[in-house]
């Protein structure tokens, strides 16, 4: 499995939470999976899932759901006021009470992400040239002429003009700023790149267009996505099964398509529901490409 | 590489014809808007401080007649020094001198104000360096550190540390320095606590020393502030998606925090930075007192209690050119520290 994720819990951090973390280490209960008694302010409510090599599934759910708070215990990077329990297993490496280099050293070379706002997430003072390649610069020796290299390859990949190389993140539209988030989430080539809302900011004919780019891309270098949504038209173009979240826990799961078809739960007819009533995304069903060149 | 012009010819092809021509043919250089601004700014400080000057009560004559004098001899001496003729007219006769590079002479000493100040400032200028390199120093690298420290007793500790030194008063603060290293007196006394050298600058060595003590007296106060700044700059940024990104790439928190977060919080730290060194200049006035040493802010003090109206407003005058030269500076730095800040200047013109 790329990603094994058992009984996961996230909740607020206690003032004694490193002390109880050091218990909880010491009696091996903390990453052993084992399920713990969930605090009822937490905000994930153990939660299992697994992602096969070359898997593409999808976590769905509506706001608040705890969707993003699950892509960030994976990443390592919860808020400092959040705390996660149970098991992440990256490749073969327990996330949870992992140190802080170790995790990094997976971060942007085995697993990487995509945000939902590149505009608050990019950094605004560097040129994205240095954006797309600083997974590369951090990870492996190379020289700035290799860097180079391998950015030019990554924004043709991403069809991004090689002329914006030298401009800044609030130079560029918001399907530019993403594509830029994609080109350095796939630079280094890693196993499992986890998709948090990448479309919401942008408007349908761009999100069409953001979405195809992305699973071609995933596919086409072997990898597994996690992509994250709360909307079922851009959760069926990105993958082929996925977990429906409710309130932290996760309601039901299966393959995408049949999921849509015969939803089991209150929240899964809702979600589906939501988006058979969605007209705007029809249109982005019929959306040409000459679109995203108006809007960019 | 493409160039920075590709980018931007980019951008400008998208904008519509009419809208570029109204942006290009107006275009005044910010730098150009930024001084004209200084000009006016520094005009409307000098007619404040001219008036204001006056409605002190009494004046160089009364002070150098002294007690003793009758009313027709102070009468007399406030002729002499061109006293008795009316505001606009002494206003604008100093502002030409001003404008003419002469500061004009004290009424108290008759030495040229000019001199005096050039004497003063090369005592409070070092030392308001250094006291913001010290501050810098302690302040950025503790903020960061108050942030990015796994020991919660750390940060904590730091964040009382700072509240604790930035309460401080100066004055404690520069004895408990003279009686722990000042040179006799001192538990560890290695440098001197007490005046400047008379050669000045030209025995560099005993110039410098000289200034350590009160440098460190200002430097720690003025850092704990830094620190807390830092650390509450650093604080909002850390949880940012910012951060998250850096992270992402491959950066653990602490990397990500000094690396990103401590760039974005920059100007922030420039413009704190900007204003400690400004009021340093008149703020050392304490210190340059408890280490006697023959600072700008003494002779202000000093010219100000002999109510030498002419050497206090162009001192004050100087100090006024001093902080916008400094905001100036600030500004400046954002732009460059700041990409965007650019973006929104060009937008403002156009």
């Amino acid at each position: 499995m790329v990603l094994h994720v058992r009984n996961l819990v996230i909740g607020p951090a206690h003032a004694h939470s490193a002390k109880r973390r050091a218990a909880a280490a010491a009696s091996g209960a903390a990453t052993s999976g084992a399920a713990a008694p969930i605090a009822p302010n937490a905000i994930v409510k153990g939660v299992s899932l697994d992602i096969a090599p070359g898997e593409r599934v999808g976590l769905i759910g509506p706001s608040g759901a705890g969707k993003s708070m699950i892509s960030r215990a994976i990443l390592g990077i919860l808020p400092s006021s959040l705390e996660s329990s149970g098991s992440i297993k990256l490749g073969g490496t327990e996330v949870i009470g992992a140190p802080d280099a170790q995790l990094a050293d997976l971060r942007g070379r085995f697993v990487s992400a995509v945000f939902q706002n590149p505009g608050s997430a990019l950094d605004p003072v560097h040129t994205i040239a240095h954006t797309i390649g600083l997974p590369l610069t951090l990870h492996y020796d190379v020289n700035r002429d290799e860097v180079h290299d391998r950015v030019l390859a990554q924004m043709d990949a991403v069809d991004l003009p090689r002329s914006l190389a030298g401009a800044y993140p609030h130079e560029l539209s918001g399907g530019q700023r993403q594509r830029v988030a994609i080109a350095a989430a796939l630079i280094t080539s890693p196993r499992l790149i986890i998709a948090d809302e990448p479309t919401t900011a942008l408007d349908a004919v761009v999100q069409r267009d953001v979405v195809d780019l992305l699973v071609r891309l995933v596919d086409g270098l072997g990898a597994s996505l996690l992509f994250i949504t709360h909307d079922f038209v851009v959760l069926r173009r990105a993958t082929t099964r996925c977990y429906v979240m409710e309130h932290g826990a996760i309601a039901e799961s299966g393959e995408t398509e049949a999921l849509m078809r015969t939803p089991q739960t209150e929240i899964g007819k809702a979600l589906v529901n939501a988006a058979e009533q969605l007209t705007l995304h029809g249109g982005a069903e019929s959306g040409d490409a000459e679109g995203e060149a108006n809007h960019e | 590489m493409p160039t920075r012009s590709d980018v931007v010819a980019d951008g400008a092809a998208e904008k519509p014809s009419a809208q570029r021509d109204a942006g290009t043919r107006f275009r005044v250089p910010y730098l150009v808007r930024r001084l004209a601004v200084f000009v006016v700014a520094l005009l409307v400080q000098s007619v404040v401080i001219f008036a204001f000057l006056r409605m002190l009560p009494g004046d160089a004559a009364m002070v150098l007649g002294g007690t003793t004098s009758t009313p027709e001899q102070t009468a007399r001496l406030r002729a002499h020094m061109g006293l008795d003729r009316s505001y606009p007219v002494q206003y604008l006769s100093w502002l030409r001198d001003v404008l003419h590079g002469n500061l004009g002479v004290s009424q108290l000493t008759g030495v040229p104000v000019g001199s005096q100040v050039g004497a003063r400032m090369a005592v409070t200028l070092p030392l308001a360096l250094m006291g913001l390199a010290v501050a810098l120093a302690i302040g950025v690298p503790l903020g960061v550190l108050a942030v990015t420290s796994r020991s919660a007793h750390v940060r904590r500790g730091l964040q009382i540390a700072s509240i604790i030194a930035g309460s401080i008063p100066a004055l404690w603060g520069g004895l408990l320095l003279v009686l722990l290293f000042g040179r006799g007196v001192g538990l560890v006394g290695v440098l001197p606590s007490q005046g400047f050298p008379s050669a000045g600058w030209r025995e560099p060595g005993r110039a410098l020393a000289s200034l350590v003590l009160p440098a460190l007296s200002i430097g720690i106060i003025t850092g704990a502030e830094f620190l807390r700044y830092v650390r509450s700059a650093l604080v909002d940024v850390s949880e940012s998606d910012y951060i998250a990104q850096a992270m992402v790439a491959g950066m653990t928190r602490a990397q990500a925090v000094r690396r990103v977060g401590l760039r974005l919080a920059a100007p922030q730290v420039v413009s704190v930075a900007g204003l400690a060194f400004a009021s340093m200049m008149t703020g050392v006035v304490v210190v340059e007192n408890l280490f006697a040493l023959p600072g700008f802010a003494t002779l202000l003090m000093n010219d100000l209690k002999g109510r030498d109206f002419l050497a206090v407003q162009s001192e004050l005058l100087l100090l006024s050119a001093l902080f916008l030269v400094m905001g100036l500076v600030v500004d400046l730095l954002h732009h460059a520290l700041d990409p965007r800040l650019k973006a929104a200047a060009k937008g403002e013109r156009a």
